[in-house]
């Protein structure tokens, strides 16, 4: 298997807070990995390690399959939190700064970029008068200077409309389809992720507790009858005994979910009462990755 | 590297607090010298004497039709002398210096060249270079209107040979102090990351030693050591117009020297090692 970013045990320490604790993430080439946790979960603080501006207190990482960091990070693009413009100057003066400061000879570059962002028509208006929007598609523009292998976006949908989210959406597909650019992403907006992304990878308070990809969230997310029960596992010995039901998994504790026999809902739900199995809750559900990833996290209260 | 200084001076032309403190300096050497006009005016009894502002007292009397004229009385050195006093150049230098270095990290444009191939030392070291090289222009201007105005009100006389055999020596050492003042000041910028602690941190810091050390050079009163001169402000406040001598001469690269390699060493590693916001 093929990847990109690769790390080990990866860490970051600010004082006495763990804000990334021991997270292996893998990236595969060519994919498009999304990445979800909470506000102040580490996601930033993990792509900042990985983009170069913050160092590690632990673990490693490899780009590219390679240890030499310096070298492969020529072929990355980043988009981490804001991005970084200067509000007295225009789009292409922006562009031109950062051009310049990468030595790519192309002049050109800067206008078939600012093209593809939408924002060949701004002439001299300066960024600091640029809506959200805007000041978001020059940072994409601006990380894609160089043609990377890999881009980096931190929440690069933030602050866009509807249109502008599509028009993100598609230019990352098309990025990823037709230049096989491997794509970071984190996200909010888990309707929008899910509709690109095509691994998954989620973080809660510093820590990665789960990856997969998105036939395995599919699959997790299907159609299945919900029990809240206070002893699952003894609950799912019981059914398979009883009903031969044997399509089933224990996502966290507490919760039993069912996913074959969802047309006789109540022949389990009786079996589970009268083998004196307290049963707390029982409703069909089929998740997106929203209610999917609530349901990880355990809380319904916080946002995202 | 190159495409870094490249980059840099980009930036450079583009900078609204680069042309707009080489405006303020300039402006203030005309204000120098409007001040010296009015004066002469006040003395020539053309105009009252607090006009503008201005009070012309001699021996605490009021002038006289007799008296000389004030610009018999100054020298273009003294002008001059007063472009390199801590004033000026601590405070433009200094905020100008502060508003490039920092909008880096303000803006977060710091976050597209770092960790792109380019060595964090070598963004330091073009920041600072062509941090120096703009504070050479700025105070170049000022220089430049301080010689036009010189000419303008002075006349061809303000111009001796003397005078043009010293300038070169004056203003070479005295753009070799500005090296480490620049960099003293790029160093505060980098380490505070925070427009209005660096401008006010940066001016302080030029400022404040100097009433330090001029407390230590009253310890030292007895002897030929001189504690101030070990600081670049004071160093370049009290540089004479003439009668250079080897020794100061090679005092001065020698402080230059010293203060440049420990801010900027400073500068790099701190750099290098704290995380980019």
């Amino acid at each position: 298997m093929d990847y990109v970013l690769q790390t080990t045990s990866l860490t970051k320490i600010y004082g006495n807070s763990r804000v990334v604790n021991d997270v292996s993430m893998h990236v595969e080439k060519g994919s498009i990995y999304g990445f979800i946790g909470r506000n102040g979960a580490g996601k930033t603080t993990f792509m900042r390690m990985a983009a170069g501006l913050a160092a590690p207190s632990a673990g490693s990482m490899a780009l590219f399959g390679s240890g030499d960091l310096e070298k492969q990070r020529i072929r990355i693009g980043t988009l981490i939190e804001n991005p970084g413009i200067y509000p007295g100057m225009t789009a292409h003066e922006n562009m031109e700064t950062v051009r310049r400061s990468l030595g790519i000879a192309d002049r050109r570059r800067c206008d078939e970029l600012l093209a593809l962002a939408g924002l060949s028509d701004t002439g001299k208006k300066k960024a600091k008068h640029f809506s959200m929007g805007m000041k978001q598609r020059l940072g994409i523009a601006i990380s894609l200077l160089r043609g990377p292998d890999f881009l980096i976006l931190d929440e690069p949908i933030n602050g866009l409309d509807p249109a502008g989210i599509k028009e993100v959406r598609d230019l990352l597909l098309r990025l990823n389809k037709e230049k096989q650019i491997t794509i970071l992403i984190s996200s909010h907006i888990l309707g929008e992720l899910s509709k690109i992304a095509t691994h998954y990878g989620i973080i809660r308070n510093g820590s990665l507790i789960e990856e997969f990809d998105a036939k395995e969230l599919t699959q997790r997310c299907r159609r299945c009858l919900k029990l809240s029960v206070s002893e699952p596992q003894e609950a799912a010995n019981l059914l398979e005994r009883m009903l031969a039901i044997h399509n089933y998994d224990v996502p966290q504790p507490g919760i039993l979910r069912i996913f074959e026999k969802l047309d006789d809902t109540a022949r389990i739900n009786q079996t589970l009462v009268e083998n004196g199995i307290s049963l707390r809750e029982s409703y069909l559900a089929g998740q997106d990755l929203e209610g999917y990833f609530m349901d990880l996290l355990g809380s319904s209260n916080e946002s995202v | 590297m190159c495409r870094l200084l490249n980059a840099e001076l980009y930036k450079l032309r583009k900078s609204k607090s680069f042309y707009t403190c080489t405006i303020l300096t300039v402006v203030l050497v005309i204000a120098m010298f409007a001040v010296f006009l009015t004066a002469d005016n006040i003395q020539n009894g053309k105009v009252e004497n607090g006009t503008g502002g201005v009070v012309v007292s001699i021996s605490q009397e009021s002038p006289t039709e007799a008296s000389a004229s004030i610009w018999d009385t100054i020298q273009l050195m003294d002008i001059l002398r007063q472009i390199f006093s801590g004033d000026v150049v601590a405070l433009f230098i200094g905020t100008f210096i502060s508003i490039f270095v920092i909008s880096e990290f303000s803006t977060g444009m710091l976050k597209n060249v770092v960790g792109k191939g380019c060595s964090r030392s070598s963004i330091y070291l073009s920041k600072l270079l062509v941090a120096m090289f703009a504070s050479f222009l700025i105070i170049a201007a000022g220089i430049c209107t301080a010689l036009i105005c010189g000419r303008i009100f002075m006349g061809a006389n303000a111009f001796t040979d003397h005078f043009w055999k010293n300038l070169p020596v004056y203003t070479g050492l005295q753009f070799l102090m500005l090296l480490p003042l620049a960099s003293i000041f790029v160093l505060i910028g980098e380490f505070f990351r925070n427009l209005a602690a660096g401008i006010s941190i940066g001016i302080a810091v030029a400022s404040l030693p100097v009433i330090l050390l001029n407390l230590f050079d009253m310890k030292f009163a007895d002897s030929s050591f001189t504690p101030s001169q070990l600081w670049p402000v004071t160093r370049m406040a009290g540089c004479p117009f003439e009668g250079f001598q080897t020794e100061y001469i090679t005092g001065t690269i020698l402080v230059a020297a010293f203060w440049l390699i420990l801010t900027a060493g400073l500068g790099m590693w701190h750099f290098s090692k704290t995380d980019i916001k």
